[in-house]
């Protein structure tokens, strides 16, 4: 089915209309994001059920307005006439802007935005629309999960969850005119168990552009995410050093994200924060590796027509065969770098400002098997289960907490387990050492991501299985 | 709020609560000493939860929801039913909502008339104070200020209205050493903090800096014995929170136990309680988000736990009298001064990448940034490798600094000694 424009979008637009013309006759620039995410989250575990808001659910506003070199925003969620919110809007933006000038403050230079007349929309399709679909029929169908999980021995916890996602957006400006409906859902199942005094805890998700059909691939979740808790329970701590490892797709997504995802986030440019300004066409990885990020580059959480200020989406090559070839733009940051955005200007939500922010981030696959990737490990081990990861986009470190490490010796599987595992090195060492990379990618779409310790929004990220040569701990 | 309040009266909810919440905020954005942008903002979000019970009394059900700000009572009328169907399919076992208290009368509204951009225009004065030194600068930063006014009311006649204030700075600094530079990065969270303090924090980050530069690789060892100081520490104590949390005690995966110690019989004195305010703290509140007073709780008292904490759901489910939510924790000082700790040979980390405390699997540990290998006598900094360590082997000799520092809603030691974990390293 197709998704459907927002009823609320289409109602106010004519009102945005009239607040955007009078808010030119005091602005040079006014453009305004309208947002209407719905969606709910059903989570089933063996202690309690609970139904509610999916966490991105937002409804609201933000205007940009650009004034004397400056741009400057509002949000607010509360609909009045516009003439009362114009002149609202108007007192608060310049009062503020006049008391922070009136420090003598110097001000960045913000080139005023030329846009171009476009009117699009963009409405996504999915199988089964959740709104068709009961609670009582999405609940019982988490609660068969949950009760496959807990049937097993030494099982503490087991929670089933998934969430439905209807994202509509209205971006409007003298010039521009596009709206946007899609739908996404995300599924995941964990477990805690303990055995002989030790505890640990297993999880696995499923995301995408989908609907209730996501139900059906949390039933093949289960057993897997039981075997890898078993797996924890009985592992060692791993004897810090370095080894050739496989990354799993879900922890080379990590390593995509932190590495040269944030890394190359073009808002960080303007700041003479991000080292990989300096390298802009230059080797920075293994000639075996590429590397993408875009909204339409791949089908998944974050795939839209438009971003948050207006930009349509793209597929940007961000490496090319081990060769940097460019960052990710948000608009602003864009027009002081003098290139050209590339549709990754995104917001938390219409509350908070526009970042330079990862889409869908992954390694492209090669053409290798993981048969012969493990084979040709002599000691080393197979990382799966990412569990978090950070960056350092000025001095190229990268962390990530990854689940478990499965053994390998001369070649095979050994069935010994170490966890938990950190994962650490130099980014360029990293990626350079790449050696393998196997002919199958995924992406993963449950997480969230945030800039610094705040701003989160939703990504996807993944790849291939990748050969390389990491610092363990 | 009260049309709402009228539409679930009428309704079939066995119970409702309703949380109404108004942020107006005044935000600054700088590159450098430079202003970026200005935002201003003023939001009103009204959170409902309804609350179904089954016909034997003996289940509870509850579906939550944003009624968005100026949709019709026909509107209203639709979402409530939608929710209240949900609900009905959720069962669980039955619990109470909060019940009206006398803390009522005590809500305190003083932060609800402040001059936002008066506020915004102090830190920005003081974050322009700073200047630049010969090798280190401030790269960036962000300020925001904020004042929120919540009302509370539920369907047993809590109807509890109270303000507050808060404030975040993030502040990216960089230090140069050669054709070499790095960032140090820092989010400052507070409610009120004086521009001589968040001078001398950004001067701080002006001293990591440097240290970061000169620092050689971490060497490795297995057998070390660490001390954690600046922010993890905060997040290593977080440890004994979670443990003594109402729902991880009714999930079964706590280790905490009332009566029973959870450090060994080598540790410091473990004293941790949690309090409903705490000076400049940016997470001070009256009652939590049901409507429930915060009160003053006990967690740990030389090593044994007294108490839990935690939603009146799950309290109800353990069978706790009372319960209360974490605003803000004090974790007292231990038995040695910084000096004393500092006295023998140690690797003393510093900043991490971002610290993990996993409390399920009982593991700590992360990225480092910045450290320093002593002898106890001299020391210098190194930097990479990481930090691996069990709460179980760490908790039986853990030792922890008299002098205690404040980070946001946190009063925790100096410096905690984790002895004989693993340090990965070249």
């Amino acid at each position: 089915m197709q998704v459907p424009m927002s009823s609320y979008l289409v109602e106010i637009k004519p009102q945005i209309q009239e607040l955007i013309r009078l808010l030119e006759r005091e602005f040079d620039y006014v453009s305004v994001l309208c947002t209407d995410v719905k969606g709910t989250t059903y989570r089933v575990s063996m202690h309690q059920t609970t139904v509610g808001d999916y966490h991105f659910c937002e409804r609201g506003f933000v205007v940009r307005a650009w004034q004397d070199g400056s741009y400057t925003e509002y949000s607010f969620n509360n609909l009045t006439d516009a003439a009362d919110l114009a002149e609202e809007i108007t007192s608060a933006l310049k009062s503020e802007f006049q008391a922070l000038k009136a420090l003598g403050i110097a001000q960045m230079e913000s080139p005023l935005v030329q846009e171009e007349a476009i009117t699009k929309t963009m409405q996504n399709e999915i199988e089964i629309d959740p709104e068709t679909v009961s609670a009582e029929e999405i609940l019982s169908h988490l609660r068969k999960l949950c009760n496959a999980g807990a049937a097993h021995e030494g099982i503490l916890e087991f929670q089933s969850t998934v969430s439905f996602a209807r994202v509509n957006k209205l971006f409007l400006s003298s010039k521009k005119d596009l709206m946007q409906s899609y739908a996404f859902s995300e599924g995941s199942l964990s477990a805690i168990g303990t055995e002989n005094g030790k505890q640990n805890m297993s999880y696995r998700s499923c995301s995408g552009l989908k609907g209730v059909e996501i139900l059906n691939e949390m039933d093949a979740i289960v057993e897997e995410i039981i075997a890898v808790l078993y797996d924890k329970l009985h592992s060692d701590p791993v004897i810090p050093g370095m080894y050739d490892v496989i990354t799993a797709p879900d922890v080379t997504g990590v390593i995509a994200h932190e590495a040269f995802g944030h890394g190359v986030e073009m808002d960080m440019f303007v700041k003479n924060r991000a080292l990989a300004k300096e390298y802009i066409g230059k080797p920075v990885a293994s000639q075996l590796s590429s590397m993408h990020d875009g909204a339409v580059g791949a089908q998944q959480v974050s795939s839209y027509l438009f971003d948050d200020e207006g930009t349509l989406g793209t597929d940007t090559t961000v490496i090319d065969h081990g060769t940097l070839v460019t960052g990710i733009s948000d608009l602003v940051s864009a027009l002081r770098l003098g290139t050209t955005p590339t549709g990754n200007g995104k917001r938390e939500s219409f509350e908070r400002k526009v970042y330079s922010r990862m889409t869908n981030t992954y390694f492209t696959a090669g053409t290798d098997k993981l048969d012969d990737m493990i084979a040709s490990i002599e000691h080393g081990y197979l990382l799966e289960s990412v569990q978090s990861g950070m960056e350092d986009p000025k001095h190229w470190g990268i962390q990530c907490m990854v689940g478990l490490g499965r053994e390998i010796k001369d070649g095979k599987l050994t069935g010994k387990v170490v966890s938990p595992v950190t994962l650490t090195g130099y980014v360029p060492d990293l990626l350079k050492s790449i050696s393998m990379v196997s002919d199958k990618e995924e992406l993963f779409g449950s997480g969230m991501c945030g800039k610094g310790h705040k701003e989160w929004v939703k990504v996807s990220d993944g790849g291939p299985y990748l050969k390389c040569k990491v610092r363990l701990g | 709020m009260n049309e709402l309040y009228d539409v679930l009266k009428t309704s079939k909810a066995s119970d409702f609560l309703i949380r109404e919440e108004q942020t107006e905020s005044r935000e600054a954005f700088f590159i450098g000493q430079k202003l970026d942008m200005s935002r201003a903002k003023k939001v009103t979000h009204t959170f409902l939860t309804v609350f179904v019970d089954s016909e034997d009394g003996k289940f509870r059900g509850s579906a939550e929801k944003e009624i968005h700000q100026g949709i019709s009572r026909e509107e209203m009328k639709q979402e409530i039913d939608q929710a209240l169907f949900a609900a009905q399919f959720v069962q669980n076992p039955w619990y109470p909502v909060a019940e009206p208290s006398d803390a009522q009368a005590s809500a305190d509204m003083a932060d609800a008339s402040r001059d936002l951009t008066a506020e915004l225009v102090k830190l920005v004065q003081a974050m322009q104070e700073i200047k630049a030194e010969e090798d280190s600068r401030v790269n960036s930063y962000e300020i925001f200020v904020n004042q929120k006014q919540t009302h509370i009311r539920n369907s047993r006649g809590v109807d509890v209205t109270f303000s507050g204030f808060d404030c975040e700075i993030e502040v990216v600094t960089n230090s140069r050493k050669d054709d070499h530079e790095i960032e140090i990065y820092k989010d400052l969270r507070f409610s009120d903090k004086s521009a001589e303090k968040i001078i001398a924090e950004v001067r701080g980050m002006f001293h990591t800096g440097r240290q970061r530069l000169n620092a050689v690789p971490t060497r490795q060892n297995e057998h070390a014995d660490v001390l954690l100081t600046g922010n993890a520490v905060g997040s290593f104590f977080q440890y004994f929170a979670m443990h003594t949390n109402a729902s991880y005690q009714y999930m079964g995966v706590a280790k905490a136990k009332i009566g029973e110690a959870i450090t060994g019989a080598d540790a410091d004195p473990l004293n941790i309680r949690l309090v409903p305010t705490l000076d400049g703290s940016a997470k001070n509140a009256p009652y939590d988000e049901t409507g429930m007073p915060v009160a003053e709780r006990v967690l740990f008292e030389n090593g044994i736990c007294r108490s839990y904490w935690g939603s009146l759901q799950h309290a109800h489910y353990i069978g706790m009298k009372n319960t209360t939510s974490m605003n803000n924790m004090v974790v007292e000082g231990g038995s040695k001064t910084l000096d004393e700790l500092r006295s023998m040979p140690h690797i003393e980390i510093t900043d991490f990448s971002a610290f993990d405390m996993d409390a399920v699997s009982g593991t700590c540990g992360g990225e480092i940034r910045l450290a320093y290998e002593s002898d106890g006598t001299t020391s210098h900094p190194t930097t990479s490798g990481s930090l691996s360590a069990r709460y179980d082997d760490v908790l039986k000799n853990l030792t922890f600094s008299k002098e205690t520092q404040q980070i946001n809603n946190r009063v925790v030691p100096c410096a905690v000694l984790l002895r004989d974990v693993t340090v990965a390293g070249e």
